[in-house]
């Protein structure tokens, strides 16, 4: 249902969100990587933390960057 | 002009991102980034060596710069920072790395890794083949030994396996 996709994703920038005490909010549409809101260290967190809040299993060797790039994209393809 | 061009790749880790890592009491995470061969070689008996496991995941950062891959995340268990008989670190590349690195006509990493009280820093280094220029299949090169540094080790070496 919407409002649980909805819930699912706000986990995920909430994680972002606590990563990054400084910011207050992440639009839909941001650049996540350009922000730096996520680097390579933290990107192996960050798609478990998308695994767990999506509940899709993903393959880390077959990820294309540009479905992690935007919570929107992250949107359209896990959830 | 010659068939090959030179590509670097450098990356630095803090000590305290590995800290967190292991504090969290949970190494999900790092199992995730490096190969069993790899935990073998970054613990204690009492734990995790954090200076080896920042110095290691910065060495696997370095080499992926160099391969020039876009639209990919570090595969990180496909870059693997080992070390030699002469406890140099060595780079060993399989699964999409060894692919990546046979495209671009590359034959041996280098990898040089330092530490600090709050830093490990890593240089890799290649020679790629130059767009145009045809190159051979990959196959194992091995390189003379570097004479290692107790904080540096510098590594000349190895490479790409499938």
């Amino acid at each position: 249902m919407p409002s649980t996709t909805s819930s699912n994703l706000d986990t995920v920038r909430n994680w972002l969100l606590a990563k990054h005490p400084e910011r207050t909010s992440i639009a839909a549409d941001e650049d996540l990587i350009k922000a730096r809101l996520v680097d390579s260290l933290s990107f192996v967190e960050f798609v478990l933390t998308v695994e767990e809040a999506s509940g899709v299993e993903i393959d880390h060797e077959a990820i294309d960057l540009e479905d992690f790039r935007t919570l929107e994209a992250i949107e359209r393809k896990y959830f | 002009m010659s068939g090959t061009a030179i590509r670097v790749g450098v990356d630095l880790v803090p000590l305290t991102r590995v800290q967190a890592m292991t504090d969290a009491g949970d190494d999900a995470r790092l199992h995730r980034m490096l190969t069993p061969a790899e935990i073998a070689l970054s613990r204690f008996p009492t734990g995790w060596d954090l200076h080896g496991v920042a110095g290691r995941l910065a060495a696997k950062e370095a080499v992926f710069k160099l391969l020039h891959v876009p639209g990919r995340p570090l595969p990180w268990q496909s870059i693997e920072i080992l070390k030699s008989p002469g406890e140099w670190p060595c780079v060993r590349l399989t699964g999409p790395a060894h692919r990546w690195a046979a495209d671009a006509g590359i034959e041996a990493v280098d990898v040089s890794i330092s530490h600090e009280e709050l830093f490990a820093v890593a240089v890799a280094a290649t020679a790629a083949a130059r767009p145009g220029h045809t190159h051979m299949p990959t196959h194992t090169h091995t390189y003379p030994h570097m004479h290692p540094h107790k904080e540096e080790t510098h590594a000349q070496h190895h490479l790409v396996q499938p």
